[in-house]
Protein backbone atom coordinates (compact mmCIF):
# COMPACT_ATOMS: atom_id res chain seq x y z
CA UNK A 1 0.00 0.00 0.00
CA UNK A 2 2.52 2.79 0.90
CA UNK A 3 4.08 1.59 -2.71
CA UNK A 4 1.05 2.93 -4.20
CA UNK A 5 1.16 6.02 -2.13
CA UNK A 6 4.38 6.88 -3.76
CA UNK A 7 3.44 6.58 -7.56
CA UNK A 8 0.17 8.78 -6.86
CA UNK A 9 1.79 11.70 -5.02
CA UNK A 10 4.78 12.88 -7.48
CA UNK A 11 4.73 16.07 -8.04
CA UNK A 12 1.29 17.67 -9.34
CA UNK A 13 3.24 19.98 -11.90
CA UNK A 14 5.84 17.65 -13.12
CA UNK A 15 2.84 15.42 -15.30
CA UNK A 16 1.73 16.37 -18.94
CA UNK A 17 -1.84 18.10 -18.92
CA UNK A 18 -3.21 14.60 -19.98
CA UNK A 19 -1.92 12.62 -17.61
CA UNK A 20 -3.31 15.47 -14.84
CA UNK A 21 -6.66 15.17 -16.32
CA UNK A 22 -6.19 11.41 -16.22
CA UNK A 23 -5.35 10.97 -12.84
CA UNK A 24 -8.57 13.49 -11.52
CA UNK A 25 -10.62 11.45 -13.65
CA UNK A 26 -9.55 8.57 -11.63
CA UNK A 27 -9.95 10.33 -8.31
CA UNK A 28 -13.63 11.30 -9.27
CA UNK A 29 -13.89 7.50 -9.79
CA UNK A 30 -12.41 6.55 -6.52
CA UNK A 31 -14.65 9.09 -4.35
CA UNK A 32 -17.14 7.79 -6.37
CA UNK A 33 -17.04 4.34 -5.52
CA UNK A 34 -17.76 5.26 -1.76
CA UNK A 35 -15.38 2.39 -0.70
CA UNK A 36 -12.69 4.52 0.87
CA UNK A 37 -12.57 6.11 4.50
CA UNK A 38 -13.48 9.51 4.92
CA UNK A 39 -9.90 10.53 5.68
CA UNK A 40 -8.82 8.78 2.60
CA UNK A 41 -11.39 10.69 0.62
CA UNK A 42 -10.42 14.34 2.59
CA UNK A 43 -6.95 13.18 1.10
CA UNK A 44 -8.01 12.33 -2.21
CA UNK A 45 -10.29 15.30 -2.89
CA UNK A 46 -7.69 17.69 -1.83
CA UNK A 47 -5.05 16.31 -4.28
CA UNK A 48 -8.27 16.30 -6.93
CA UNK A 49 -8.59 20.57 -6.35
CA UNK A 50 -5.16 20.92 -6.34
CA UNK A 51 -4.84 19.24 -9.72
CA UNK A 52 -7.94 20.90 -10.97
CA UNK A 53 -6.16 24.08 -10.53
CA UNK A 54 -2.88 23.52 -11.77
CA UNK A 55 -4.23 22.69 -15.14
CA UNK A 56 -6.90 25.54 -15.04
CA UNK A 57 -3.66 27.87 -14.12
CA UNK A 58 -2.26 25.89 -17.60
CA UNK A 59 -5.33 27.05 -19.68
CA UNK A 60 -5.19 29.97 -18.55
CA UNK A 61 -1.44 30.88 -19.47
CA UNK A 62 -1.19 28.61 -22.27
CA UNK A 63 0.89 30.77 -25.29
CA UNK A 64 3.02 29.00 -28.06
CA UNK A 65 6.36 29.79 -28.60
CA UNK A 66 7.40 30.20 -32.10
CA UNK A 67 11.46 30.51 -33.24
CA UNK A 68 12.71 30.36 -36.05
CA UNK A 69 15.65 27.73 -36.54
CA UNK A 70 18.60 28.74 -38.21
CA UNK A 71 22.58 27.32 -38.62
CA UNK A 72 23.36 30.14 -36.11
CA UNK A 73 20.53 28.78 -33.58
CA UNK A 74 17.34 29.81 -32.46
CA UNK A 75 15.76 32.98 -32.97
CA UNK A 76 12.72 34.41 -31.92
CA UNK A 77 10.04 34.40 -34.67
CA UNK A 78 8.07 37.88 -35.23
CA UNK A 79 4.82 37.06 -36.71
CA UNK A 80 5.89 40.25 -38.16
CA UNK A 81 7.34 38.88 -40.58
CA UNK A 82 4.85 37.89 -42.25
CA UNK A 83 3.84 41.51 -43.68
CA UNK A 84 6.96 41.16 -45.39
CA UNK B 1 -40.08 14.49 -60.44
CA UNK B 2 -39.09 15.57 -56.87
CA UNK B 3 -39.08 19.13 -57.32
CA UNK B 4 -38.61 21.97 -59.86
CA UNK B 5 -35.25 23.58 -59.45
CA UNK B 6 -33.96 26.82 -60.55
CA UNK B 7 -31.69 26.76 -63.15
CA UNK B 8 -28.91 28.20 -60.98
CA UNK B 9 -29.30 25.94 -58.25
CA UNK B 10 -29.24 22.91 -60.46
CA UNK B 11 -26.19 24.45 -62.04
CA UNK B 12 -24.57 24.75 -58.25
CA UNK B 13 -25.25 21.63 -57.57
CA UNK B 14 -23.92 20.20 -61.07
CA UNK B 15 -20.69 22.04 -60.50
CA UNK B 16 -20.37 21.02 -57.11
CA UNK B 17 -20.62 17.08 -58.15
CA UNK B 18 -18.27 17.55 -60.90
CA UNK B 19 -15.59 20.18 -58.98
CA UNK B 20 -15.85 17.61 -56.46
CA UNK B 21 -15.66 14.43 -58.53
CA UNK B 22 -12.95 15.47 -60.82
CA UNK B 23 -10.49 18.13 -58.51
CA UNK B 24 -7.39 17.08 -61.16
CA UNK B 25 -7.54 15.32 -64.22
CA UNK B 26 -5.22 14.00 -66.92
CA UNK B 27 -6.39 14.57 -70.47
CA UNK B 28 -5.18 13.94 -73.72
CA UNK B 29 -6.49 15.25 -77.34
CA UNK B 30 -6.43 17.37 -79.77
CA UNK B 31 -6.14 21.28 -80.12
CA UNK B 32 -9.07 22.84 -82.22
CA UNK B 33 -9.93 26.57 -82.46
CA UNK B 34 -7.59 27.72 -81.25
CA UNK B 35 -8.31 30.95 -79.99
CA UNK B 36 -5.08 33.61 -78.11
CA UNK B 37 -7.01 36.80 -77.78
CA UNK B 38 -5.05 40.10 -76.33
CA UNK B 39 -5.85 39.18 -72.65
CA UNK B 40 -3.20 36.55 -72.89
CA UNK B 41 -5.65 33.67 -71.98
CA UNK B 42 -5.63 30.60 -74.51
CA UNK B 43 -8.88 28.93 -75.31
CA UNK B 44 -9.43 25.96 -77.18
CA UNK B 45 -11.33 23.06 -77.46
CA UNK B 46 -9.41 19.10 -76.96
CA UNK B 47 -10.91 16.56 -79.27
CA UNK B 48 -10.82 12.96 -79.81
CA UNK B 49 -12.40 10.56 -82.88
CA UNK B 50 -15.88 11.22 -80.63
CA UNK B 51 -15.78 13.74 -78.21
CA UNK B 52 -14.60 17.41 -77.78
CA UNK B 53 -13.83 19.30 -74.62
CA UNK B 54 -13.56 22.75 -74.00
CA UNK B 55 -10.37 24.33 -72.39
CA UNK B 56 -8.74 27.33 -71.21
CA UNK B 57 -5.32 27.72 -70.09
CA UNK B 58 -4.84 31.32 -68.02
CA UNK B 59 -2.31 33.49 -68.36
CA UNK B 60 -1.43 33.23 -64.82
CA UNK B 61 -0.91 29.09 -65.44
CA UNK B 62 1.56 29.78 -68.36
CA UNK B 63 5.21 29.93 -68.07
CA UNK B 64 7.22 31.40 -70.81
CA UNK B 65 9.73 28.93 -70.48
CA UNK B 66 10.99 26.21 -67.94
CA UNK B 67 14.77 26.26 -67.04
CA UNK B 68 13.88 22.83 -64.80
CA UNK B 69 11.46 19.95 -64.70
CA UNK B 70 8.66 20.76 -62.45
CA UNK B 71 8.54 17.33 -61.49
CA UNK B 72 12.10 16.55 -60.80
CA UNK B 73 13.50 20.16 -59.68
CA UNK B 74 16.24 18.82 -62.41
CA UNK B 75 17.32 21.91 -63.99
CA UNK B 76 17.85 21.56 -67.68
CA UNK B 77 21.40 21.77 -68.79
CA UNK B 78 20.81 22.60 -72.23
CA UNK B 79 19.12 26.25 -70.65
CA UNK B 80 15.32 27.35 -70.38
CA UNK B 81 12.75 25.76 -72.75
CA UNK B 82 10.56 27.49 -75.01
CA UNK B 83 6.91 26.62 -73.24
CA UNK B 84 3.95 25.40 -75.26
CA UNK B 85 1.91 28.45 -74.23
CA UNK B 86 4.96 30.79 -76.02
CA UNK B 87 4.55 28.45 -79.19
CA UNK B 88 0.61 28.43 -79.46
CA UNK B 89 0.65 32.06 -79.04
CA UNK B 90 3.16 32.08 -81.95
CA UNK B 91 2.14 29.78 -84.68
CA UNK B 92 -1.39 30.88 -84.00
CA UNK B 93 -4.57 28.37 -85.22
CA UNK B 94 -2.65 27.83 -88.23
CA UNK B 95 0.15 25.27 -87.32
CA UNK B 96 -0.92 24.39 -84.18
CA UNK B 97 -4.28 23.46 -84.83
CA UNK B 98 -4.49 19.42 -84.48
CA UNK B 99 -1.89 19.45 -82.21
CA UNK B 100 -1.72 16.31 -79.91
CA UNK B 101 -1.13 17.35 -76.37
CA UNK B 102 -1.78 15.94 -73.14
CA UNK B 103 -3.37 18.84 -70.30
CA UNK B 104 -3.45 18.68 -66.36
CA UNK B 105 -5.86 20.81 -65.05
CA UNK B 106 -9.08 20.99 -62.83
CA UNK B 107 -12.90 20.65 -64.41
CA UNK B 108 -14.55 23.75 -63.80
CA UNK B 109 -18.44 24.38 -64.36
CA UNK B 110 -18.83 27.80 -66.13
CA UNK B 111 -22.70 28.93 -65.17
CA UNK B 112 -23.35 31.80 -67.76
CA UNK B 113 -23.29 29.57 -70.41
CA UNK B 114 -24.18 26.03 -68.53
CA UNK B 115 -21.02 24.24 -70.08
CA UNK B 116 -18.18 22.91 -68.43
CA UNK B 117 -14.47 23.43 -68.61
CA UNK B 118 -11.21 21.93 -68.20
CA UNK B 119 -9.42 24.84 -66.33
CA UNK B 120 -5.65 23.68 -67.59
CA UNK B 121 -2.82 24.49 -65.54
CA UNK B 122 0.20 22.36 -67.18
CA UNK B 123 0.12 21.62 -70.91
CA UNK B 124 2.75 19.09 -72.72
CA UNK B 125 2.79 17.42 -76.05
CA UNK B 126 1.05 14.33 -75.95
CA UNK B 127 4.49 12.92 -78.05
CA UNK B 128 6.56 13.55 -74.73
CA UNK B 129 3.75 13.79 -72.32
CA UNK B 130 6.75 14.09 -69.78
CA UNK B 131 5.78 15.34 -66.53
CA UNK B 132 2.57 13.11 -66.91
CA UNK B 133 5.08 9.99 -67.49
CA UNK B 134 7.14 10.98 -64.87
CA UNK B 135 5.10 11.51 -62.17
CA UNK B 136 3.27 8.29 -62.68
CA UNK B 137 6.72 6.44 -62.57
CA UNK B 138 7.53 8.22 -59.93
CA UNK B 139 4.48 7.45 -57.92
CA UNK B 140 4.14 3.63 -59.14
CA UNK B 141 8.01 3.55 -58.18
CA UNK B 142 7.44 4.99 -54.48
CA UNK B 143 3.98 2.57 -54.05
CA UNK B 144 6.66 -0.14 -55.18
CA UNK B 145 9.04 0.82 -52.44
CA UNK B 146 6.43 0.88 -49.87
CA UNK B 147 5.82 4.41 -49.60
CA UNK B 148 2.44 4.73 -49.31
CA UNK B 149 1.54 1.76 -47.38
CA UNK B 150 -0.66 2.52 -44.05
CA UNK B 151 0.57 0.13 -42.05
CA UNK B 152 4.11 2.31 -41.80
CA UNK B 153 1.69 5.22 -40.98
CA UNK B 154 1.92 6.36 -37.34
CA UNK B 155 -0.08 8.10 -35.42
CA UNK B 156 0.43 11.78 -34.34
CA UNK B 157 1.56 12.33 -31.11
CA UNK B 158 0.62 14.31 -27.63
CA UNK B 159 -2.50 12.69 -26.31
CA UNK B 160 -5.22 14.75 -25.69
CA UNK B 161 -3.41 18.28 -25.09
CA UNK B 162 -1.67 17.92 -28.47
CA UNK B 163 1.88 17.94 -28.96
CA UNK B 164 4.68 20.33 -27.03
CA UNK B 165 7.71 20.05 -29.10
CA UNK B 166 6.49 20.72 -33.35
CA UNK B 167 8.74 21.19 -35.77
CA UNK B 168 7.47 23.64 -38.76
CA UNK B 169 9.12 22.81 -42.27
CA UNK B 170 7.55 26.23 -44.42
CA UNK B 171 8.34 29.21 -45.89
CA UNK B 172 8.44 31.87 -43.02
CA UNK B 173 6.72 34.51 -45.00
CA UNK B 174 4.01 32.50 -46.69
CA UNK B 175 0.29 32.42 -45.75
CA UNK B 176 0.82 28.83 -44.80
CA UNK B 177 2.70 29.57 -41.29
CA UNK B 178 0.04 32.50 -40.62
CA UNK B 179 -2.17 30.24 -41.06
CA UNK B 180 -1.12 27.96 -39.04
CA UNK B 181 -0.11 30.05 -36.16
CA UNK B 182 -3.22 31.69 -36.15
CA UNK B 183 -5.62 28.45 -35.72
CA UNK B 184 -2.85 27.19 -33.61
CA UNK B 185 -3.07 29.99 -31.12
CA UNK B 186 -6.50 28.92 -29.86
CA UNK B 187 -5.82 25.24 -29.70
CA UNK B 188 -3.38 22.95 -27.41
CA UNK B 189 -1.41 24.02 -24.08
CA UNK B 190 1.81 25.85 -24.24
CA UNK B 191 3.60 24.35 -26.97
CA UNK B 192 7.13 25.23 -28.85
CA UNK B 193 7.22 25.53 -32.37
CA UNK B 194 10.36 25.79 -34.65
CA UNK B 195 10.07 27.03 -38.00
CA UNK B 196 13.18 25.49 -40.66
CA UNK B 197 12.84 27.94 -42.90
CA UNK B 198 12.83 26.60 -46.62
CA UNK B 199 11.64 27.50 -50.02
CA UNK B 200 8.72 25.79 -51.29
CA UNK B 201 8.32 26.33 -54.92
CA UNK B 202 10.94 26.89 -57.43
CA UNK B 203 14.20 25.46 -58.28
CA UNK B 204 16.14 24.95 -55.11
CA UNK B 205 12.76 23.93 -53.21
CA UNK B 206 13.24 19.87 -53.54
CA UNK B 207 16.85 20.20 -51.89
CA UNK B 208 15.80 22.87 -49.40
CA UNK B 209 12.78 21.00 -48.27
CA UNK B 210 14.54 17.58 -48.03
CA UNK B 211 17.40 19.50 -46.14
CA UNK B 212 14.90 20.88 -43.77
CA UNK B 213 13.23 17.44 -43.39
CA UNK B 214 16.54 15.65 -42.40
CA UNK B 215 17.03 18.30 -40.00
CA UNK B 216 14.32 18.37 -38.10
CA UNK B 217 14.50 14.43 -38.36
CA UNK B 218 17.91 14.37 -36.86
CA UNK B 219 17.45 17.15 -34.19
CA UNK B 220 15.59 14.91 -32.70
CA UNK B 221 13.67 17.59 -30.74
CA UNK B 222 10.67 17.70 -32.61
CA UNK B 223 7.84 14.80 -31.43
CA UNK B 224 6.29 16.02 -34.61
CA UNK B 225 7.45 17.76 -38.30
CA UNK B 226 4.86 19.60 -40.02
CA UNK B 227 5.05 20.08 -43.71
CA UNK B 228 3.01 22.85 -44.97
CA UNK B 229 2.18 25.61 -47.92
CA UNK B 230 -0.23 27.53 -49.28
CA UNK B 231 -2.32 26.95 -52.17
CA UNK B 232 -0.91 27.83 -55.69
CA UNK B 233 -1.08 26.24 -59.35
CA UNK B 234 -0.03 22.74 -59.83
CA UNK B 235 3.19 23.98 -61.38
CA UNK B 236 4.05 26.15 -57.78
CA UNK B 237 3.34 23.02 -55.51
CA UNK B 238 5.29 20.74 -57.70
CA UNK B 239 8.57 20.33 -55.27
CA UNK B 240 6.15 18.48 -53.47
CA UNK B 241 6.06 15.74 -55.95
CA UNK B 242 9.73 15.77 -56.32
CA UNK B 243 11.60 12.27 -55.33
CA UNK B 244 13.86 14.72 -52.79
CA UNK B 245 10.63 15.76 -50.84
CA UNK B 246 9.24 11.83 -50.74
CA UNK B 247 12.53 10.07 -49.52
CA UNK B 248 12.70 12.59 -47.17
CA UNK B 249 9.83 12.20 -45.48
CA UNK B 250 9.77 8.79 -46.09
CA UNK B 251 13.18 8.93 -44.05
CA UNK B 252 11.80 10.78 -41.51
CA UNK B 253 12.43 9.17 -38.09
CA UNK B 254 9.63 11.40 -36.48
CA UNK B 255 5.96 11.39 -37.66
CA UNK B 256 5.30 13.56 -40.73
CA UNK B 257 1.94 15.89 -40.91
CA UNK B 258 1.34 17.23 -44.05
CA UNK B 259 -0.72 20.11 -45.30
CA UNK B 260 -0.19 20.98 -48.64
CA UNK B 261 -2.35 23.78 -50.61
CA UNK B 262 -6.10 23.50 -51.00
CA UNK B 263 -8.22 20.07 -50.11
CA UNK B 264 -8.07 18.90 -53.72
CA UNK B 265 -4.41 19.17 -53.85
CA UNK B 266 -3.21 15.70 -53.30
CA UNK B 267 0.81 15.37 -54.14
CA UNK B 268 3.18 12.10 -53.54
CA UNK B 269 4.66 14.56 -50.47
CA UNK B 270 1.14 14.29 -49.08
CA UNK B 271 0.45 10.31 -49.88
CA UNK B 272 4.06 9.56 -47.88
CA UNK B 273 3.31 11.23 -44.99
CA UNK B 274 2.08 9.82 -42.16
CA UNK B 275 -1.21 12.02 -41.71
CA UNK B 276 -2.44 14.07 -44.26
CA UNK B 277 -4.37 17.58 -43.60
CA UNK B 278 -5.74 18.92 -46.35
CA UNK B 279 -4.67 22.86 -45.60
CA UNK B 280 -2.02 23.92 -43.04
CA UNK B 281 -4.91 24.98 -40.90
CA UNK B 282 -6.57 21.86 -41.02
CA UNK B 283 -2.97 20.35 -39.90
CA UNK B 284 -2.97 22.89 -36.97
CA UNK B 285 -6.63 21.40 -36.35
CA UNK B 286 -4.86 18.07 -36.32
CA UNK B 287 -2.14 18.11 -33.98
CA UNK B 288 -4.16 20.37 -30.88
CA UNK B 289 -7.52 20.33 -29.84
CA UNK B 290 -9.15 23.94 -29.08
CA UNK B 291 -8.35 25.29 -26.01
CA UNK B 292 -12.12 25.90 -25.02
CA UNK B 293 -12.19 21.92 -25.29
CA UNK B 294 -9.89 21.32 -23.09
CA UNK B 295 -11.22 24.03 -20.46
CA UNK B 296 -15.15 22.35 -21.26
CA UNK B 297 -13.43 19.07 -20.06
CA UNK B 298 -11.65 20.44 -16.93
CA UNK B 299 -15.29 21.40 -16.17
CA UNK B 300 -16.56 18.43 -16.77
CA UNK B 301 -13.80 16.64 -14.45
CA UNK B 302 -14.11 19.70 -11.72
CA UNK B 303 -17.95 18.91 -11.57
CA UNK B 304 -17.43 15.31 -11.16
CA UNK B 305 -15.11 15.46 -8.66
CA UNK B 306 -16.73 17.52 -6.06
CA UNK B 307 -20.32 15.83 -6.78
CA UNK B 308 -18.16 12.58 -6.05
CA UNK B 309 -16.83 14.59 -3.12
CA UNK B 310 -20.56 15.36 -1.73
CA UNK B 311 -21.88 12.42 -2.21
CA UNK B 312 -19.40 10.61 -0.48
CA UNK B 313 -19.53 13.23 2.62
CA UNK B 314 -23.73 11.84 2.69
CA UNK B 315 -22.71 8.61 2.30
CA UNK B 316 -20.25 9.28 5.28
CA UNK B 317 -23.40 11.07 7.03
CA UNK B 318 -25.93 8.06 6.43
CA UNK B 319 -23.82 5.42 7.81
CA UNK B 320 -22.99 7.57 11.11
CA UNK B 321 -26.86 7.86 11.36
CA UNK B 322 -27.47 4.45 10.68
CA UNK B 323 -24.69 3.87 13.48
CA UNK B 324 -26.55 5.66 16.13
CA UNK B 325 -29.81 4.67 15.56
CA UNK B 326 -28.12 0.47 16.24
CA UNK B 327 -26.16 2.06 19.43
CA UNK B 328 -29.32 3.81 20.85
CA UNK B 329 -31.43 0.54 20.30
CA UNK B 330 -28.76 -1.02 22.25
CA UNK B 331 -28.64 1.13 25.24
CA UNK B 332 -29.81 -1.02 28.53
CA UNK B 333 -32.31 1.21 29.29
CA UNK B 334 -33.66 1.41 25.58
CA UNK B 335 -33.96 -2.39 26.10
CA UNK B 336 -35.45 -2.01 29.51
CA UNK B 337 -38.47 0.78 28.11
CA UNK B 338 -38.48 -1.88 25.06
CA UNK B 339 -39.49 -4.92 27.40
CA UNK B 340 -41.62 -3.06 29.53
CA UNK B 341 -43.36 -2.08 26.52
CA UNK B 342 -43.62 -5.27 24.94
CA UNK B 343 -44.88 -6.86 28.60
CA UNK B 344 -47.95 -3.85 28.16
CA UNK B 345 -48.80 -4.68 24.98
CA UNK B 346 -48.47 -8.97 25.86
CA UNK B 347 -50.66 -7.88 28.97
CA UNK B 348 -52.92 -6.21 26.73
CA UNK B 349 -53.10 -9.00 24.31
CA UNK B 350 -54.21 -11.50 26.68
CA UNK B 351 -57.02 -9.67 28.51
CA UNK B 352 -58.30 -8.97 24.72
CA UNK B 353 -58.05 -12.43 24.17
CA UNK B 354 -59.98 -13.48 27.23
CA UNK B 355 -62.55 -11.11 27.09
CA UNK B 356 -63.18 -12.45 23.43
CA UNK B 357 -63.18 -15.86 24.26
CA UNK B 358 -66.20 -14.97 27.56
CA UNK B 359 -68.10 -13.00 24.82
CA UNK B 360 -67.77 -15.58 22.46
CA UNK B 361 -68.89 -18.29 25.39
CA UNK B 362 -71.92 -16.27 26.12
CA UNK B 363 -73.02 -15.45 22.88
CA UNK B 364 -73.15 -19.24 22.08
CA UNK B 365 -75.34 -20.18 25.26
CA UNK B 366 -77.44 -17.12 24.42
CA UNK B 367 -77.75 -19.11 20.99
CA UNK B 368 -78.60 -22.80 22.52
CA UNK B 369 -80.95 -21.13 24.89
CA UNK B 370 -82.96 -19.41 21.77
CA UNK B 371 -83.22 -22.64 20.05
CA UNK B 372 -83.79 -24.69 22.86
CA UNK B 373 -87.38 -22.37 24.25
CA UNK B 374 -89.51 -23.09 20.95
CA UNK B 375 -88.75 -26.74 21.62
CA UNK B 376 -90.14 -27.23 25.08
CA UNK B 377 -93.14 -25.41 24.71
CA UNK B 378 -93.36 -27.41 21.61
CA UNK B 379 -93.16 -30.82 23.85
CA UNK B 380 -95.49 -29.44 26.85
CA UNK B 381 -98.34 -28.60 24.97
CA UNK B 382 -98.04 -31.91 22.84
CA UNK B 383 -97.95 -33.91 26.10
CA UNK B 384 -100.91 -31.43 27.42
CA UNK B 385 -103.07 -32.30 24.40
CA UNK B 386 -102.65 -36.14 25.12
CA UNK B 387 -103.77 -35.80 28.75
CA UNK B 388 -106.71 -33.22 27.50
CA UNK B 389 -107.87 -36.70 25.04
CA UNK B 390 -107.61 -39.06 27.85
CA UNK B 391 -109.93 -36.61 30.28
CA UNK B 392 -111.87 -36.56 27.53
CA UNK B 393 -112.22 -40.34 27.07
CA UNK B 394 -112.22 -41.39 30.36
CA UNK B 395 -115.25 -38.41 30.96
CA UNK B 396 -116.87 -40.78 28.87
CA UNK B 397 -116.41 -44.09 30.47
CA UNK B 398 -117.92 -42.36 33.89
CA UNK B 399 -120.51 -45.57 34.83
CA UNK B 400 -122.57 -42.05 36.78
CA UNK B 401 -123.26 -40.20 33.87
CA UNK B 402 -125.92 -42.26 32.09
CA UNK B 403 -127.57 -42.00 35.59
CA UNK B 404 -128.62 -38.46 34.30
CA UNK B 405 -130.36 -39.20 31.24
CA UNK B 406 -132.36 -41.55 33.61
CA UNK B 407 -130.56 -45.00 34.12
CA UNK B 408 -130.18 -46.74 36.96
CA UNK B 409 -127.89 -49.86 37.99
CA UNK B 410 -128.49 -52.69 40.50
CA UNK B 411 -125.77 -53.09 43.56
CA UNK B 412 -125.40 -56.74 44.90
CA UNK B 413 -125.42 -57.13 48.67
CA UNK B 414 -121.54 -57.97 48.58
CA UNK B 415 -121.41 -54.57 46.57
CA UNK B 416 -121.33 -55.90 42.99
CA UNK B 417 -123.08 -54.85 40.15
CA UNK B 418 -125.79 -56.83 38.91
CA UNK B 419 -125.49 -57.73 35.77
CA UNK B 420 -128.11 -60.55 34.59
CA UNK B 421 -131.09 -62.35 36.39
CA UNK B 422 -129.71 -65.37 36.78
CA UNK B 423 -128.51 -66.61 40.40
CA UNK B 424 -131.41 -64.18 42.12
CA UNK B 425 -133.34 -65.78 44.71
CA UNK B 426 -136.67 -64.76 45.70
CA UNK B 427 -136.70 -62.11 48.73
CA UNK B 428 -132.63 -60.79 48.07
CA UNK B 429 -131.86 -57.48 48.93
CA UNK B 430 -130.64 -55.71 46.45
CA UNK B 431 -129.85 -51.59 46.30
CA UNK B 432 -131.13 -49.58 43.42
CA UNK B 433 -128.55 -46.98 42.28
CA UNK B 434 -129.88 -43.63 40.68
CA UNK B 435 -128.94 -40.63 40.15
CA UNK B 436 -129.86 -39.10 43.21
CA UNK B 437 -128.67 -41.80 45.97
CA UNK B 438 -129.86 -45.64 46.67
CA UNK B 439 -132.94 -47.09 47.30
CA UNK B 440 -133.42 -50.75 49.10
CA UNK B 441 -135.52 -53.42 46.87
CA UNK B 442 -136.03 -56.68 47.26
CA UNK B 443 -136.55 -59.79 44.94
CA UNK B 444 -140.35 -60.83 44.95
CA UNK B 445 -140.34 -63.16 42.23
CA UNK B 446 -137.97 -64.84 39.44
CA UNK B 447 -139.83 -65.58 35.65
Amino acid sequence: MPKKKEVETPTVENRTFEEQLARLQEIAGQLESGDLSLEDSLTLYGEGARLSRACRVRLEQARHTVQLYSEEGLTEFKPLDLEE
Amino acid sequence: MSRVYQVSELTAAIRGLLEGHFPFVWVRGQIFNLSCPSSGHIYFSLKDEDSSLAAVWFKGNQQDGESFDPLTGEVFEDGPRPSLAQRLREEGAGSAGGLEVVCAGRLGVYPPRGSYQLVVEIMQEAGKGRLQIEFEKLKAELAAKGYFDPQRKRPLPGGRGGPSRVAVITSPSGAAIHDFLRIAGSRGLSAQIRIYPTLVQGEGAPAMIATALEQASTDGWAEVIVLIRGGGSLEDLWAFNSREVSQAVFASRVPVLSGVGHEVDVTLTDMVADVRAATPSHAAQLLWPERRELAQRLDELELALSGAWRRQLLRCESLLTGQEKILRLLAPSARLERHAYELQTAEERLSRAIRARQEALLRGLDLAAAAFAPLGERLIRSRMDVVDKLDLRLAGLDPHLPLRRGYAFVKKADGGILRGSGGLVPGERLDLCLVDGQVPVVVIERD
